[in-house]
């Protein structure tokens, strides 16, 4: 079936149940590399769920149940041979809320390295600085490294959960409706963040905002109770939605 | 009511000073503060009014024996409250000091809490981030509510018929600390779970979506960010323990001096607690106020746990998201 590597993040046919309650239904598609996908659709369609089962996620929920194969970078992240902890190195995750550790902001960005076997001082520190300033919160936070992570305003602790993803330099990132609970200002600064991240990063944002989604991404998913109805270029669908659901979801007649 | 709105008008005139004013003392000023707010136009304010007194009364009467009793302590012990007592131990007849209860009292509340406090806490993790809810974990938690009010003599039953006779033990330090500890545990399981549960899901989630395990999220993240509320806990559970007579009566016998040996009747140990009780059973004038300098200490000390307690969790908890 693989032949050559096309994509990092390819899913085939996943359906997710909880319980007897299908979630995700037979969900194909491929994201682009380098390029930020955003998934769009009404208020429990399942984006989350779609999102947190790429990085396995939902693994920790008891009566979590899937079907079908995720490949990242060719490989099965279900498969018997996939180590769960390796995958979470390789595909960040920015939530819904900013949710810093409660521990300074150094400690925050230094902990996913931490994990993954980085002892030396030094270059922690290094990892710090590239972290904060690819999160393009360095200049605010630079005199302040080792004040407590919850005194910073809800903007820059986002963008602090933003930099502590990035630290352990993972190749997908992914974005759970990143900015709607930080203010209009706040806001525009991670929306111009993502953008400038994906130069470097394969980027998949989950978001109830339309306008959000046509003004950051490349490709767009819309999703519509559990089933994927659209997934093509955002211009594309912006212009000319080809399924009806589509179009009243971003004339906002749905959702 | 006419004064207040010649201060305003006083105040807008900016030239206070030449303004000449009624001087209004403070007393004049209470008075009036008092009639504003007995002024009552109708019947429905009065019946306001009437509840309103009625609740500070009973507030009152409900915070009144906390400074009965601080004002009993300091009358009737604060005299005999000498740096002797402190630091000598009982001579002939009684006469003497406390020092046996104070370091016997801190050695039990050690043996206790290094038995109780990482058994607890442990199992609090266990429950709370490891166990599935369901029957295991209200089991738990029904039993330990349950435990949690169970009465301090029952304890002291408990202690003397299965840790002194039945694993023949013996009175002492041993037995007495274990009882505390058990003591001990259900308040510090509880809390410990309690203050895990505030911890946000989905702090777990950012470390577990870092790559981390299972354990390394539990010890540097979740126990982290609930360990203002453990360590309050702890302390509250460490002044209750501190202050208990029933479970010591048969468990820790007691001493004149400090114990000398792990077990055996070397080891029997006297505490603050059940010094009070016994110098407040003693007909001599010398032991009953003894008692009372004995009970002011005591009082002193669970006071002082639980400042440091409201001190952590006040300072702790605001820098928590």
């Amino acid at each position: 079936m693989m032949t050559a590597r096309t994509h990092q993040i390819e899913v085939y046919d996943l359906s997710t149940w909880f319980g007897p309650k299908a979630v995700l239904k037979n969900i194909t598609c491929h994201f682009s590399d380098n390029a930020v996908t955003a998934i769009m659709g009404p208020s429990g369609c399942g984006k989350s769920t779609f999102l947190r089962t790429i990085n396995r996620l939902n693994d920790m929920i008891g009566n979590f149940r899937m079907k079908g194969r995720i490949l990242l970078e060719g490989e099965d992240i279900y498969g018997p041979q996939a180590n769960v902890y390796e995958l979470r190195r390789k595909i960040g995750m920015v939530f819904q809320r900013p949710n810093p550790f409660p521990m300074s902001i150094r400690d925050n960005v230094k902990y996913g390295p931490r994990l993954h076997g980085v002892k030396d001082d030094n270059e922690l520190d290094a990892i710090v600085e590239k972290s904060l300033k690819r999160a393009a919160l360095w200049d605010e936070v630079k005199d302040g490294l080792d004040e407590p992570a919850p005194n910073l305003s809800g903007g820059q602790q986002q963008r602090l959960c933003i930099a502590r993803a990035l630290s352990v330099d993972p190749p997908v990132l992914l974005m759970d409706e990143p900015v709607s609970s930080l203010d209009p200002i706040s806001a525009q600064k991670i929306e111009n963040l993502i953008v400038e991240l994906k130069k470097d990063y394969t980027i998949i944002m989950v978001t109830h905002n339309v306008q959000q989604a046509f003004r950051v991404s490349d490709q767009a998913a819309f999703l519509y109770l559990g089933e994927l109805i659209e997934f093509d270029k955002t211009r594309r669908i912006a212009e000319a939605p080809a399924d009806e659901r589509t179009e009243a979801f971003i004339t906002g007649r749905i959702g | 009511m006419s004064s207040d709105s010649c201060a305003t008008s006083g105040a807008a005139n900016e030239t206070a000073s030449s303004a000449p004013e009624p001087e209004i003392g403070p007393t004049r000023r209470s008075l009036l503060w008092l009639k504003s707010q007995l002024l009552v136009k109708t019947r429905r304010e009065a019946k306001d009014l009437l509840l309103k007194i009625l609740f500070a009364i009973t507030t009152l009467i409900v915070i009144l024996p906390f400074f009965l009793i601080v004002i009993q302590l300091a009358v009737t012990g604060l005299s005999g409250l000498t740096l002797d007592l402190f630091t000598t131990f009982p001579g002939a007849s009684l006469t003497g000091g406390i020092r046996n209860a104070i370091v016997g009292t801190i050695l039990l509340v050690l043996v206790a809490g290094g038995v109780g406090i990482p058994l607890s806490v442990l199992g609090a993790v266990y429950i709370s981030e490891y166990s599935p809810p369901g029957r295991i974990r209200s089991t738990v938690e029904f039993a330990s509510d349950v435990l949690a009010g169970i009465p301090s003599i029952v304890f002291g039953a408990f202690g003397f018929a299965f840790i002194v006779v039945f694993l023949n033990v013996g009175m002492g330090l041993v037995s007495g600390g274990l009882t505390l500890a058990f003591m001990m545990m259900p308040t510090v399981l509880r809390t410990t779970q309690e203050a895990l549960r505030q911890v946000p899901v989905s702090l777990r989630e950012a470390s577990f979506a870092l790559g981390a395990t299972k354990w390394t999220t539990t010890w540097r993240v979740t126990i982290r960010a609930a360990f203002p509320g453990i360590v309050t806990g702890v302390l509250l559970a460490i002044g209750r323990v501190m202050g208990e007579t029933a479970p010591l009566i048969f468990t820790s016998g007691n001493s004149l001096t400090t114990p000398t040996s792990i077990l055996g009747p070397a080891s029997w140990v006297a505490s603050l607690p059940f010094t009070i009780w016994a110098y407040v059973s003693d007909p001599r004038p010398y032991l009953q106020v003894k008692a009372q300098s004995t009970a002011l200490a005591l009082l002193v000390m669970v006071l002082a746990v639980d400042v440091v307690a409201n001190y952590i969790s006040r300072k702790v908890t605001r820098r928590l998201v």
